[in-house]
């Protein structure tokens, strides 16, 4: 009973042994089976998206099927988590705070990326339940709770703040409540649209908006409305993509080159002035005819490549400022690696202008995919994408406008609810603004 | 530093920026297709290719290649561009529609600058009055534009809803009114319309048609520009506005107007110089949307044309030139920095 462990609160000095109850050992032996399960099915994912596209450009195999092709990003996440769940094991037997607090993360963002993959839920969501569950009995909760409250009231206040400021401004208000909007409509697309995505009344072409098609009919019997339904999906999952592909290797180039500066550096602003050298449009164009095919992949990926670059700058710049200062020095002292710095102490706090950069770059990003859809490096004719639909309709602008008037607004209303948010998180984020 | 010196650094600085678009663009177009179709039609038997490619070295290892490219880029070759009506180098394709796309930007920019500065600074000096919500809620609909849609909404209802309705109406696209000039034929003397109508020709027609030609495409293509300066002035100047000269002018007993235009302009003028700079990179990408719907006969509709066709000398020709352009605009930017702003060395 010699053996005692601090937990931060004089009051709260408990025994080892009281630590080692059998509730944290079944806990950490949960995460330890969410963590092999997430490094399975991660790496599967990961893997096999490249192993098939390796298959791919040999030409084994002529198409990716769409459950590899589908979930990269999602396999990525996962190992991340994986990794983070196996990293805590050890700390929660030893009563460690954080460690609580990160497992209740893990596991519910673990939910929330298996929710996104239908094949696997069943098998993950209730280990994870069962985890949340353990993690809120009343023995355990006793073991953090308390503390995590108090960490987390700064913190709430912050946000409570922040909400206060947001509901000031008319204009944010309106920017999320239009991007929920679109985003419910991308969800539900299925019972919203009257009409499929590419179903064609072909004895109703050419209509004018009426009760039978609200926004009127193309020229081959499309109805305007429900393709512009359907196109939500299309343009938001691909714009929302673009920017956290962009954003995450832009991040880790631009804080490796500004943390190590160097050479590395060096090379990195050359290759990143390179790229601002190029008009964007046209870069991503002459990609896309590299890549072969032209697809809403291909404009995709081509918008990853030309992106990336202002973030790799923007983050740059900021752990310049960051790197010398005093708590990164104090991370060091108490031995921290390199990277460990980097990514959990630096990066954190250089992420609000990099939140206000990429929620104005979706819009952004939306606009340039829809023109490169538009020019026809998109995706094939009759594909519900709203870029598509405005350059099939202007070959019939004089007589029916409806056919690019509606898809039009679509694009223009959703780049403009995400620069209205942009805008407005700057001005909230900013402290020389916030103190009036 | 003196001037010169930081010029001919500033050169030097660009060099590899250029070497390494070169080196991407060849290497992205050398993916798009083989470069041997450049000189072949569809009656070259297919005996002829081996000759072909020896004659112009496409034998060779890619870096022998690479190297070639280089060095028949600074002897002026840029290879044949086989997307225009018949095949031409590219340079001269270059120097045929530059002028057009240059007059273009240059228009849109000078209507951007003309309205965006004077919206900026009515924005900061009447901030949270409608005048500013009224100008916000204006440029952010700029940036957020589409500018395809926008062009061919333009063009429905300032082209074509007024033509319905029998009133003047401004044209639907092309530089001038192919019924009355032929520029190319009888007009053409630098390639910029209204320079060769007052300078050359003395011919008002002339000069008003062409005008009325570049309103809409040069509406179209500098709204964008418009809403980012007005954006960056306004937030510039309010900056500005906060600090202690300022206010010690203001308390000099100077008028309003002395105090905005004579001391806090030429300060809140330094960030929207490099935001117009680097807006001009952009005015090109615009420029290939605008060009695409207003059929308008300049640089960017051609390098469209271009990549769908896989052009490859076209692609690289008009990415290099862009990258030049770019670059020589960020130079400008730099030199007006300090005319702007003495205390900035060059250095």
């Amino acid at each position: 009973m010699s053996e005692l462990v601090e937990t931060g609160f004089e009051e709260r000095v408990i025994s080892v042994e009281e630590f080692r109850k059998a509730p944290v050992r079944f806990l950490r032996a949960i995460m330890v089976l969410l963590s092999m399960a997430g490094l399975v099915f991660g790496g599967t994912l990961v893997l096999g998206y490249l192993v098939m596209s390796v298959m791919g450009v040999l030409g084994v195999v002529a198409e990716m099927p769409a459950y590899v092709s589908g979930y990269v990003l999602h396999g990525l996440f996962v190992l991340f988590l994986a990794y983070v769940m196996l990293r805590i094991g050890d700390l929660l037997v030893i009563g460690d705070t954080q460690a609580f607090s990160w497992t209740l993360y893990a596991n519910v963002l673990y939910i929330l990326v298996f929710l996104l993959v239908p094949e696997l839920t069943v098998y993950v969501i209730p280990p994870c339940v069962l985890a949340l569950l353990v993690l809120f009995l009343p023995g355990v909760r006793r073991l953090w709770w308390a503390e995590f409250k108090e960490d987390m009231k700064p913190r709430l206040k912050e946000m409570r703040y922040s909400l206060y400021l947001v509901g000031k401004s008319p204009l944010v208000v309106a920017g999320i409540a239009i991007i929920v909007g679109f985003t419910l409509v991308a969800l539900f697309a299925a019972d919203i649209a009257p009409y499929g995505p590419e179903q064609r009344i072909w004895e109703d072409s050419y209509q004018a908006p009426n009760p039978k098609h609200i926004w009127g009919t193309d020229d081959v019997g499309g109805d305007i409305f429900s393709r512009i339904v359907w196109g939500a999906q299309v343009d938001l999952r691909i714009s929302v993509q673009i920017v956290v592909v962009a954003l995450v290797l832009g991040t880790l180039i631009g804080a490796a080159s500004g943390y190590y500066g160097g050479k590395l550096d060096e090379l990195v602003m050359r290759i990143t002035d390179v790229f601002f050298a190029f008009p964007g449009l046209i870069l991503a164009m002459a990609i896309v005819m590299a890549l072969g095919e032209r697809s809403l992949d291909n404009i995709s990926i081509a918008l990853m490549v030309t992106w990336w670059p202002s973030y790799a700058r923007l983050v740059r710049g900021q752990v310049l400022s960051e790197r010398e200062k005093l708590y990164v020095e104090a991370a060091r002292s108490v031995g921290a690696s390199d990277s460990r710095i980097l990514l959990f102490h630096i990066v954190p706090n250089t992420i609000q202008p990099l939140i206000v950069q990429a929620t104005m770059d979706i819009g952004g990003v939306l606009l340039t995919a829809a023109g490169l859809s538009y020019i026809g490096f998109g995706p094939k004719a009759g594909v519900a994408e709203w870029g598509l639909m405005i350059s099939r309709g202007q070959d019939y602008l004089l007589i029916c406008p409806w056919i690019s008037l509606y898809p039009g607004l679509a694009i223009l209303l959703t780049a403009l609810a995400f620069n209205l948010v942009g805008d407005g998180i700057r001005d909230i984020m900013d402290p020389k603004l916030r103190r009036r | 530093m003196k001037l010169r010196d930081f010029i001919i650094r500033r050169i030097l600085l660009a060099i590899p920026v250029v070497f390494g678009v070169l080196t991407i663009t060849w290497f992205l177009s050398y993916i798009v297709g083989d470069p041997v179709v450049m000189y072949i039609t569809e009656r070259t038997p297919d005996s002829a290719i081996p000759g072909i490619k020896k004659a112009h070295g496409l034998d060779q290892p890619l870096p022998v290649q690479y190297f070639m490219y280089i060095s028949n880029l600074l002897r002026g070759d840029w290879g044949m561009s086989m997307s225009s009506a018949r095949d031409m180098p590219v340079l001269e394709v270059i120097a045929d529609k530059f002028p057009a796309t240059i007059e273009l930007a240059m228009v849109s920019m000078v209507f951007a600058v003309m309205l965006g500065i004077p919206l900026g600074i009515v924005s900061a000096t009447r901030k949270d009055k409608p005048v500013d919500h009224f100008t916000r809620v204006f440029s952010l609909a700029g940036v957020s534009m589409p500018i395809f849609w926008f062009g061919l909404m333009l063009k429905y209802v300032l082209y074509f809803q007024l033509y319905r309705a029998g009133l003047p109406h401004f044209p639907s696209g092309d530089r001038l009114n192919g019924r009355v000039f032929d520029y190319e034929k009888d007009y053409r003397v630098t390639g910029f319309v209204l320079f060769d109508a007052i300078v050359y020709h003395q011919n008002l027609e002339l000069f008003a048609d062409g005008l009325m030609h570049l309103v809409l495409p040069g509406f179209c293509l500098g709204y964008l520009t418009l809403a980012i300066i007005t954006r960056m002035m306004r937030s510039s100047m309010l900056e500005v506005l906060r600090e202690d000269y300022i206010t010690l002018a203001k308390s000099k007993g100077l008028s309003e107007r002395v105090v905005i235009y004579k001391h806090a302009l030429r300060n809140a003028m330094i960030p929207t110089v490099t935001v117009i700079g680097l807006a001009f990179g952009g005015l090109m990408s615009g420029a290939v949307l605008t060009e695409t719907i207003y059929n308008w006969p300049g640089l960017g509709r051609w390098a469209v044309r271009a990549i769908l066709n896989s052009d490859i000398a076209a692609i690289n020709g008009f990415t290099l030139l862009v990258a030049l352009i770019f670059v020589t605009a960020n130079l400008i930017v730099d030199l007006v920095y300090g005319v702007l702003d003495p205390r900035i060395r060059f250095g």
